[in-house]
């Protein structure tokens, strides 16, 4: 089922539980995050985007393997198995002695590069929401959710390296090659990816060409619904080519359901507005 | 002990002797102290280089304090010291311009940072790592582990690329396909390559450019981007797969050749076999 972000905001006011009751018709589960007791010789193995992943505790050790797999984006139930048909290669970490491993999902440890597909222009003094779906990162803690427990991390979905600004002073960053979302189709958002709503706002008097946008995913926080994962608001007020745009991280839950809760912290504590040049509009390069 | 110090040795000495020895040890633990504490406060937001600097500095001058100190309490008369080297050191100075050359072009060095510690710099044929900037050199380790000294004032007249300065650089490859290959195929397969290689930046956009006509080979510029740090790995993953691409699709690297004609290129090279040849 669809909605429309601009009809849900314009509706927010008359009823703010919306989201709540489209997200309760679908059949996703997020079941893989969430704290997994080990039995004795039982294997763990899962699969999000196009990483396969396979968890055994021994002792004292925790044996992890994870594994790009070419096929389609997918996730698979967290599974214990008692062997493994497949020969792997495990990396070997020591940790306490604790049975249970907490499976967690976390933002890219990069900003995020959104590239529409068609160039956007966006009006002066209009503003503009959508969303993008940011493939999530998992985060492996041995029991309990604290930093000093972290034993690996790794993406889901391994998204290209791209460079945000000019060749001698930019951003390295993560390539999104899919569109962004105007209307919120929750079948087509999987398990291992978090919405993240974003609102363009052109303060400036001219039109902003829109073709490129970074969005600084160390920043934010990410929440867990029933049915989803999601980022924090974020606002971008453009005040025009030659000035640095606005950023806003919107603190709290996003008003998107009202059963979101923190699953994870930003990586980097947001201060309150951030200057950043976050459009880039391409200039040519010299590359000759 | 003491007392029998004092029959050999008079006791305005032996005062002497234990003061020079008091700001020797007070001296070094001050100094080191001091060292501590600015390691502590601001060694985290410094590079390499300027840390380098701060603390050639501070044990310069500390040091330099400690032998006034000890002078003073010889009764040495500093003044008379310092006018003295001045005139030696005007000697010196005439005696050794190259190395006085060499201190003043370190200092331009140092200021000018067109390159730091750490940083991968060419230097004519040589390539290396910074190692150090001394006051008299600059010190290059080379890849394959060599100390190569090269005097600040041979840095300051030459031509030095610092090939590690920004983030990200570009990997420039020649490749020569045969001239019967269709060159639209040939720059979509090296397109889609740079956007299967993992170590490969989506931006800038990989440039492909055809450059000339060779004698063997249409030529053209394979240029990719990439994070500095993957150059191994990029290189050595896209050369196997421009390759193994290339022999997929049936695109021709040709090797050097020439081909002879006998006026027109249609008529084959005519061939006598001449019967009174042994």
């Amino acid at each position: 089922m669809d909605l429309d972000y601009f009809s849900y905001l314009k509706e927010k006011n008359g009823s703010e539980r919306i989201f709540t009751s489209i997200f309760n018709q679908t059949e996703i589960k997020l079941i893989m995050w969430t704290k997994y007791k080990f039995e004795v010789d039982k294997i763990l193995t899962s699969k999000a985007g196009n990483t396969k992943f396979w968890i055994n505790k021994l002792d004292q050790t925790w044996q992890i393997v994870t594994k790009s797999v070419s096929d389609e984006k997918d996730s698979e139930s967290v599974q214990f198995v008692d062997s493994l048909s497949e020969d792997l290669e495990w990396d070997h970490y020591v940790a306490d002695k604790h049975t249970s491993i907490l499976i967690l999902p976390a933002l890219p440890d990069r900003s995020i590069i959104v590239r529409p597909k068609h160039t956007l222009k966006v009006l002066p003094k209009t503003s503009f929401d959508f969303f993008i779906k940011i493939p999530v990162w998992i985060q492996l803690y041995s029991s309990a959710n604290k930093p000093e427990n972290l034993i690996m991390e790794f993406p889901s979905v391994k998204m290209s390296s791209t460079w945000f600004g000019e060749p001698d002073n930019g951003l390295l960053a993560y390539s999104l090659m899919d569109d962004i979302i105007h209307k919120i189709d929750l079948k087509s958002v999987l398990n291992f990816e978090a919405l993240c709503p974003v609102k363009i706002r052109n303060e400036s008097t001219t039109v902003l060409n829109f073709d490129r946008l970074a969005i600084e995913a160390e920043l934010l926080t990410l929440y867990k619904g029933d049915n989803i994962l999601c980022t924090s608001e974020v606002l971008l007020k453009h005040k025009g080519d030659d000035q640095s745009s606005e950023v806003q991280i919107g603190a709290g839950n996003p008003k998107l359901d009202e059963n979101l809760k923190q699953i994870n912290s930003p990586r980097i504590l947001p201060s309150k507005n951030l200057i950043k040049k976050s459009f880039y509009i391409i200039k040519s390069i010299a590359q000759y | 002990m003491l007392e029998q110090l004092k029959q050999y040795v008079e006791e305005p000495t032996l005062l002497k002797i234990r003061n020079i020895i008091l700001i020797i040890v007070f001296g070094y633990a001050l100094l080191q102290l001091v060292m501590l504490v600015v390691r502590r406060l601001f060694w985290k937001n410094l590079k390499q280089q300027s840390r380098m600097i701060l603390s050639k500095t501070i044990l310069y001058t500390g040091f330099s304090i400690i032998i006034l100190l000890i002078l003073k309490e010889l009764n040495v008369k500093v003044g008379a010291i310092l006018g003295a080297a001045g005139v030696v050191g005007v000697i010196i100075g005439f005696a050794s311009q190259t190395s006085i050359g060499n201190i003043i072009s370190g200092l331009f060095i140092i200021s000018e940072k067109s390159y730091e510690i750490g940083d991968l710099i060419r230097v004519g044929d040589k390539m290396g790592v910074v190692y150090s900037i001394d006051l008299l050199s600059l010190k290059l380790k080379t890849l394959d582990n060599l100390l190569i000294r090269i005097p600040n004032q041979t840095l300051i007249s030459t031509e030095v690329t610092n090939i590690t300065r920004f983030p990200i650089r570009r990997m420039d490859i020649d490749i020569g396909v045969a001239y019967k290959e269709d060159l639209g195929k040939v720059i979509n397969v090296l397109k889609k390559l740079a956007t299967e290689n993992p170590n490969c930046l989506d931006e800038p956009e990989p440039l492909i450019l055809i450059k000339n006509y060779g004698d063997s080979s249409i030529n053209i510029l394979y240029g990719l981007w990439f994070e500095k740090s993957n150059y191994v790995t990029l290189r050595n993953s896209i050369m196997q797969e421009i390759l193994n691409a290339f022999r997929e699709e049936g695109i021709e690297i040709p090797f050097p050749h020439i081909s002879l004609y006998t006026g027109e290129a249609t008529k084959p090279f005519p061939v006598e076999f001449n019967s009174n040849s042994k």
